[in-house]
């Protein structure tokens, strides 16, 4: 009897490596933790890693501090992403803005913005909006870059249809140069979604009393390494959830604008 | 376009909802207590619950304060963030408080904090670090560059004749003891609260240098600016009465506090840790002065040796009056 | 008010690498007819329809559309390229409907006229597909449904059936000629295949080192099967054959 290969078979084959890959790490890891007697202040085992996480969601230690960096990042992508977006259209549009104002813009990036961090406690104070406003700083260049490069990525004979029919610049813009780079700018978008969790988490180590990264700080002061690693674990699985989810929601438009097949 | 449009509104909406939740919480703040913000140097830890209980304790509350938290890495934050009008009152060390007065910033030291000196220096016993002199060439981790484990550590150091330039200093971060476990350093200056969480956490047989019997200047202060000092004494004297009545809580009701600190303290998972730490921290509190005078009161001439100390370690250039910046009339009576 | 007719007086036009794309060319193309503009690849006949349609401009001479100087694309002026060039994110009703709503809603009218373009084609059941799900002939329909849309008095096209096979390209030609004759619209067609030449046009222009060298009237009594076997449409490709390989005709 022939073994059919179907692509669906070869893709649960392949998820399935990737967990096996990854359940024979964590054994190696707690069998080298356990085996070469390594501190818990060092490199906790993942078993103590897990029992924190469970006990920190269970009891509700975690939660407040999830919903704190959860609404800095919403709120500082939402931010970078009108930056990012209208920013990237303007410098797109009038090469004269993009001439003086990119290499500043550049320059921002360059920047290690946790450099910023006590400037930015002077400025916006304590509480989460000196977090936001860096996390809209680390987040919006992917964003402002690619509406930059989709704006220009319409080909000449479009645009020479869009010069015939008539269409004003704005018209042009939106109904041609937007639609035509959305693929561009939904990328951009997907990158933000991800920088804007390093931006939040980053942002609170110095200037929050609350949330993850506050958490990583706090757990360093009290050597609680096993639950250092814990809050990492919870931040990448929030990064991840929202990068997959943002990817949904990318296929979905696609779909919906002709890009992707239905 | 109706794309971007729908977009649009529903950022316009989540803009607008963020602004009204802001202004809810402003409006809620109320004007009948007056706003009072301590700049610590920490996040908001164990160490410091009677700070943080206001919500189910209100002793800020009872003297009309609204009291703010902001947390900081280390003293030197604790000032920056003081003298940047960001708080009203910084909770800092005594090192940091000397390096802003000898670059000329107008500070007053209202309240003695921690009349015990905390700070230490650990290694492994394997290293025969007994005495300051051993560390000379050694690698020694700190908190950070503004922390007090870095001030204490350079005053042990020039007990014994040497200066910062004769040994390696390395931030570690606040996980100071990893880096000692390791032996990526030699020893790690750090506090007795720290040197007791180490220790539960397996960090072994080790020699303890403590800075306290070399110079025993307070471990942290409250200072507040000048024109605050000029303007507001009436609401530094509250502060500091609450401020006073919260630390005698903490000392009469530590089990009490261990609890909350649960609720309060980002670091305040275990309420078993929680009471070894507040106990540390309460029997740092009193000393032989505040049992006779009323907590908080501050020994100047101790705290003038240790200009006088740091002045002659080169740590600051300029001779400080240290009975000009203490004012000890805002304290509260015994 | 002067007649609908396109003029080219004179016209010289160049690029940096190619300074004499057209050189002194002067054309007339009279209201109401179809004419072809002949000649081999890459001789500039692209160059000249652009001319014709606005998008460039004349670095002497003039281009003249009933009577007046064309600097930018006039409404009245249709345009289909070389490649049908949809909006892939538009349904075919919306691509069709696209030179009206670029500038203001559609009325219930031009909404009909739309589905009735359509439905002539035989494109009525693929309204709200998208263009991706057409096939390329279907998708040069759409692209011509959408040039006649504003009913033009000129309609300029650019090779518009090159890419398409040989049999696709036959039914178009019959559908195209059909659809501008119903209409009156002038029609000036570029395209390198002679026999796609005399099958659709009043007038042929050959093209030929940058100007037109050569205009050849076809008559023919019904555009139809049986006209592309006949003799005179053989006559005519082979005239027109010979007119192309003569290097000698110059304007």
């Amino acid at each position: 009897m022939t073994k059919r290969n179907t692509p669906s078979t070869s893709k649960q084959v392949t998820l399935v490596m990737s967990a096996a890959l990854c359940v024979c790490a964590l054994i190696l890891w707690e069998w080298l933790v356990r085996a070469k007697g390594i501190s818990a202040l060092v490199l906790p085992a993942p078993s103590s890693i897990a029992l924190t996480l469970w006990q920190g969601l269970r009891s509700g230690y975690l939660w407040p501090h999830m919903l704190q960096t959860l609404a800095e990042w919403a709120a500082g992508l939402s931010l970078g992403c009108v930056l990012g977006f209208v920013g990237g259209l303007v410098l797109g549009e009038v090469s004269l803005v993009r001439q003086i104002a990119l290499p500043y813009i550049v320059t921002s990036q360059v920047v290690p913005k946790l450099a910023l961090a006590p400037l930015f406690i002077v400025w916006f104070g304590f509480g989460a909006l000196p977090t936001v406003v860096m996390t809209a700083l680390i987040c919006f260049f992917p964003l402002l870059e690619n509406t930059m490069t989709a704006v220009s990525q319409a080909d000449a004979q479009q645009l020479d249809l869009f010069r015939m029919l008539r269409a004003s610049r704005w018209a042009t813009l939106v109904q041609l140069k937007l639609p035509q780079g959305l693929p561009t700018v939904l990328t951009g978008l997907r990158m933000a979604v991800v920088l804007a969790w390093v931006g939040a988490v980053v942002g609170e180590f110095t200037t929050a009393s609350k949330g993850l990264g506050a958490l990583i700080i706090a757990a360093q002061g009290s050597m609680d390494t096993a639950l250092m690693f814990a809050v990492l674990v919870l931040i990448t699985a929030l990064g991840w959830v929202s990068y997959q989810a943002c990817g949904v929601f990318e296929r979905f438009v696609l779909r919906q604008t002709g890009f992707l097949k239905r | 376009m109706t794309f971007i449009q729908r977009v649009g509104f529903i950022l316009l909406a989540v803009m607008s909802c963020w602004g009204q939740a802001q202004a809810q919480v402003q409006a809620q703040s109320g004007n009948k207590t007056d706003k009072f913000t301590v700049a610590g140097w920490s996040k908001p830890i164990t160490e410091i619950t009677n700070l943080l209980v206001e919500e189910d304790k209100g002793f800020f509350k009872a003297k009309g304060i609204d009291l703010a938290y902001a947390p900081g890495a280390g003293g030197g934050d604790a000032l920056r963030n003081l003298l940047s009008g960001q708080a009203d009152v910084a909770f800092t060390d005594p090192g940091s408080l000397f390096a802003a007065l000898d670059k000329g910033e107008k500070l007053r030291v209202v309240y003695d904090i921690y009349p015990q000196n905390v700070f230490n220096v650990v290694s492994l016993k394997s290293a025969n670090i007994t005495k300051p002199a051993d560390l000379k060439g050694k690698r020694i981790g700190v908190y950070s560059l503004s922390s007090g484990t870095r001030q204490n550590l350079q005053v042990l150091l020039h007990q014994a004749g040497l200066s910062e330039s004769d040994v390696t200093v390395v931030v570690t971060g606040l996980l100071n003891f990893a880096p000692l476990i390791q032996g990526q350093v030699d020893a790690t200056a750090a506090t007795d609260t720290g040197l007791w969480v180490g220790r539960q956490k397996g960090l072994g047989e080790v020699n303890v240098m403590e800075v306290k019997n070399f110079l025993n200047v307070s471990s942290d202060f409250f200072v507040v600016r000048e024109d605050t000092y000029q303007q507001k004494k009436d609401l530094i004297k509250r502060f500091l009465q609450a401020y006073r009545d919260s630390a005698k809580w903490m000392m009469q009701s530590p089990q009490e506090a261990a609890d909350l600190a649960v609720k309060f303290a980002i670091d305040g998972q275990n309420p078993s840790a929680n009471l070894e730490i507040i106990k540390l921290r309460n029997a740092s509190s009193v000393s032989a002065l505040t049992q006779k005078r009323g907590l908080g009161t501050v020994d100047v001439e101790t705290l003038q040796k240790a200009a006088r100390a740091y002045k002659a370690f080169g740590l600051i250039q300029n001779d400080l009056n240290m009975s000009e910046v203490v004012r000890l009339d805002l304290l509260p009576a015994p | 008010m002067n007649p609908q007719t396109l003029e080219f007086s004179q016209v010289s036009f160049g690029f940096d690498d190619w300074p004499h794309v057209l050189l002194n060319a002067s054309w007339h193309v009279p209201a109401g007819e179809f004419h072809c503009l002949l000649g081999r690849s890459g001789c500039g006949k692209t160059t000249l329809l652009k001319l014709a349609a606005g998008l460039l401009t004349p670095q002497s001479g003039q281009v003249l559309w009933h009577g007046e100087l064309v600097l930018q694309p006039m409404p009245d002026v249709g345009f289909v390229f070389q490649t049908p060039t949809l909006l892939h994110w538009l349904s075919v009703l919306d691509n069709v409907l696209l030179p009206i709503k670029l500038h203001r809603a559609c009325t219930p009218q031009e909404q009909q006229r739309a589905l009735d373009v359509l439905s002539q084609m035989g494109l009525a059941a693929l309204l709200h597909q998208r263009p991706s799900q057409l096939s390329g002939g279907q998708q040069s329909r759409v692209a011509i449904a959408r040039a006649l849309m504003t009913e033009p008095a000129l309609l300029l096209m650019d090779e518009p059936f090159a890419a398409l096979d040989a049999l696709t390209r036959e039914d178009l030609q019959t559908e195209l000629r059909q659809w501008v004759k119903r209409l009156g619209t002038s029609v000036v067609f570029v395209t390198h295949d002679i026999s796609e030449a005399v099958f659709l046009a009043d007038h042929v222009a050959v093209m030929n080192q940058g100007c037109i060298a050569q205009d050849v009237q076809i008559q023919a009594p019904l555009r139809d099967k049986s006209w592309r076997y006949s003799p005179p449409f053989v006559q005519h490709c082979a005239a027109l054959r010979a007119a192309l390989d003569d290097v000698s005709l110059l304007a």
